[in-house]
């Protein structure tokens, strides 16, 4: 929208747009939104990938390399969302590349992986294989967390939120911000 | 304007109080204008702070979309004084999270930031409303509004003021009774200056002294100065004093002298005159037996030479009469006494009239006022007046004599007028020389003594005598009467 480019700077009720360009905007938004499920979901994922790169910035690595690789370990459901997300992107003054990778071999090369759905069979291996590296693991399968992942995404009231296991990631020597930790809807672990 | 009327000490006082009054509110008002703009800045850059930390608690936030978790970061400023409200924008420019009053429902129209800048600020309507980019890695994502009013600030300028003025007034009392108690120092040498002046010339006593102040500043010099002037003064007028004195003395010491070598001349004058009577009553004498005894025995020719020989002593003899009249007149010791000048006129008009009834004459005598004179010269000097006028008339028809008075300027002036031979004008002031005579003796017979006669009696009665006249148009004798002297040195 128009106003809304130049940022927070009006209530977007003080919006001042004309009336017949509102309306023509109304229409294009109504458009936006009468998309199938399918691209709902798919909207999704963009959200998903967002959130992945947006990780990166609220995550230390001991020894953070040049270069910031998000890994895709599975079949990769982001279509190109995750590739447009962090294109001409950095990440604290580091480049970020998008990777698709098949093992956990490759997988814990990589700072962030997040582990497909297609995963689910073998997740528990991946983990393991993972759990000590310096790699910030991301899921949206059920019990991700519980099962040793450090970050895994959740519905809650038709948005995405995030619940985070900290013991994992201080296993593996990945620090996450406490201001992530506030909007996480929920961390397992942690000092007790 | 009442200063300029003012005592010194009041107006020092004065300006004292004033130029502290004007300093105070001068300096209460810098102050407070300071203390304004300062306090802004302060609020200005507390609020800066609260929002950089707002904005950087709730960067997780908004990348990840908690509207919970930013409501929160937001809900501590409603903690914070004078905070309105407060609110969080996405990169979008949608409003993210608020909080704000129950009641508060007003619509604020925030500023822009503008590109390249971290936040603005923007006072109005009582409020200070601030916007400030939240950033995340270098990357705006998106901006915090904090509302603040400014009632605090207007509240604490209030007592400010409140406090100014009470300072002031303490202040102006305490700086009215300082310069009541300093102003003295100053004022006081001048005011005593001022009453010494005062006192001096009142009482035109030059022996005061002004005080001298204990200071020695030009007030010190200002005393010392009117000090010396009144030293200056007293010494001139000592001087003055002496030259006075010294000068009344050689005066006295003239006059004395002058008194003297007068007195002795008509002395010597007078022994002369009378001793002249001697001889010339002897002439008169036996040349008037010569004439009763051997006067038939003459022949014509020594008849009229023996005859000439008697009238000339006569002559002499009136000649010296006035002459001893003249000296007695200018010797007289002066009586002063009210005298009716016209019944003396009067008198010696009688007297005339009955030497020489013959005469055809008529005498006009007016009433004229009384006068402060000495009778017994004054009526010798109208006699030699009045018998001039029967003189001079003797040869003219339908003769007539006038006496009276005339005020000329505020004084009384008297007059003899004729109508008989007159004189010359121009040889007037030669009138009251003595022995000068206008008139050969064949033509009207006298000695020209008596006109000097009359100027002597006058001139010792302080007035003037002048006469106006023209040949054979008669003739005016004008005098005046002065009043006594007080005291002159008397002539015994």
């Amino acid at each position: 929208m128009m106003c809304s480019r130049q940022i927070a700077m009006q209530y977007s009720a003080h919006c001042r747009v004309q009336r017949p360009m509102a309306l023509l905007l109304l229409a294009i938004v109504a458009a936006i939104f009468m998309v199938p499920a399918q691209a709902q979901q798919a909207s999704e994922y963009q959200v998903e990938a967002a959130y992945l790169y947006n990780f990166g910035k609220f995550t230390s690595w001991d020894d953070t390399p040049p270069q910031i690789t998000i890994c895709v370990l599975g079949r990769n459901p982001f279509d190109n969302a995750l590739v447009n997300t962090v294109r001409g992107e950095q990440i604290n003054g580091h480049a970020v590349t998008v990777k698709h990778v098949f093992s956990a071999a490759e997988a814990s090369k990589c700072q962030i992986v997040f582990v497909s759905d297609s995963e689910r069979g073998n997740v528990g291996t991946v983990i393991g294989a993972l759990a000590d590296r310096p790699v910030l693991t991301v899921s949206d399968m059920p019990n991700f967390v519980d099962r040793g992942g450090i970050v895994q995404f959740v519905q809650q009231d038709r948005r995405i939120r995030f619940v985070v296991n900290l013991d994992a990631a201080q296993r593996a020597h990945v620090r996450l911000s406490s201001e992530l930790l506030r909007v996480a809807s929920g961390v397992r672990g942690g000092p007790k | 304007m009442n200063l300029l009327r003012a005592s010194i000490s009041r107006r020092l006082t004065l300006i004292s109080v004033m130029v502290t009054a004007l300093a105070l509110v001068l300096a209460t008002l810098a102050f407070s204008e300071y203390d304004r703009v300062s306090s802004r800045q302060a609020l200005l850059a507390s609020l800066s702070a609260q929002a950089q930390l707002v904005g950087e608690n709730s960067a997780a936030a908004l990348t990840f979309n908690d509207i919970a978790a930013a409501t929160t970061t937001l809900s501590a400023l409603r903690h914070s004084p004078g905070v309105v409200s407060a609110g969080i924008f996405d990169k979008d420019g949608k409003l993210f999270a608020e909080v704000k009053g129950a009641n508060d429902d007003t619509m604020v129209r925030l500023p822009i930031v503008p590109p390249g800048q971290q936040q603005i600020s923007r006072i109005a309507h009582g409020e200070l409303v601030l916007v400030r980019n939240i950033d995340l890695d270098g990357k705006q994502i998106g901006a915090v509004y904090i509302r603040s009013d400014l009632q605090q600030l207007g509240r604490r300028s209030t007592r400010y003021m409140q406090i100014a003025i009470v300072v002031l007034l303490i202040s102006l009392l305490i700086a009215f009774a300082a310069a009541l108690l300093l102003q003295r120092s100053v004022s006081r040498p001048i005011v005593d200056l001022a009453n010494t002046a005062r006192q001096i010339t009142a009482a035109h006593d030059y022996s005061r002294r002004a005080s001298s102040p204990a200071a020695t500043n030009e007030i010190a010099v200002l005393v010392g100065a009117f000090n010396e002037m009144l030293d200056e003064i007293q010494r001139r007028d000592a001087e003055l004093t002496a030259a006075r004195d010294e000068l009344e003395e050689r005066v006295r010491q003239r006059t004395d002298q002058l008194v003297r070598s007068n007195r002795e001349l008509e002395a010597f004058s007078y022994t002369v005159s009378h001793d002249l009577r001697g001889p010339l009553d002897a002439m008169g004498g036996y040349s008037y037996l010569l004439l009763e005894d051997y006067g038939r025995k003459l022949d014509q020719q020594g008849a009229k030479a023996l005859q000439t020989i008697r009238s000339e002593a006569k002559r002499m003899a009136e000649l010296i009469d006035d002459l001893l009249n003249l000296s007695r007149v200018a010797t007289t010791l002066i009586e002063r006494r009210v005298v009716d000048l016209s019944g003396v006129v009067q008198s010696i008009a009688q007297r005339l009239r009955t030497e020489d009834p013959s005469r055809d004459i008529e005498f006009v005598i007016a009433e004229v006022p009384p006068v402060d004179a000495d009778e017994k010269l004054l009526r010798i000097g109208l006699e030699n007046l009045i018998r001039n006028a029967w003189k001079y008339t003797s040869k003219t028809a339908h003769a007539r004599v006038e006496f009276g008075a005339e005020q000329r300027n505020g004084s009384t002036v008297y007059y003899v007028k004729d109508n008989g031979a007159g004189f010359d004008p121009r040889r007037t002031n030669e009138l009251f020389k003595p022995f000068q005579r206008l008139h050969s003796a064949s033509e009207f017979p006298g000695t020209g003594v008596g006109l000097a006669t009359v100027q002597r009696i006058i001139d010792r009665h302080n007035g003037r005598i002048w006469a106006e006249g023209s040949p054979n148009g008669g003739a005016v004798f004008y005098f005046t009467v002065g009043a006594a002297e007080p005291s002159m040195v008397k002539s015994a």
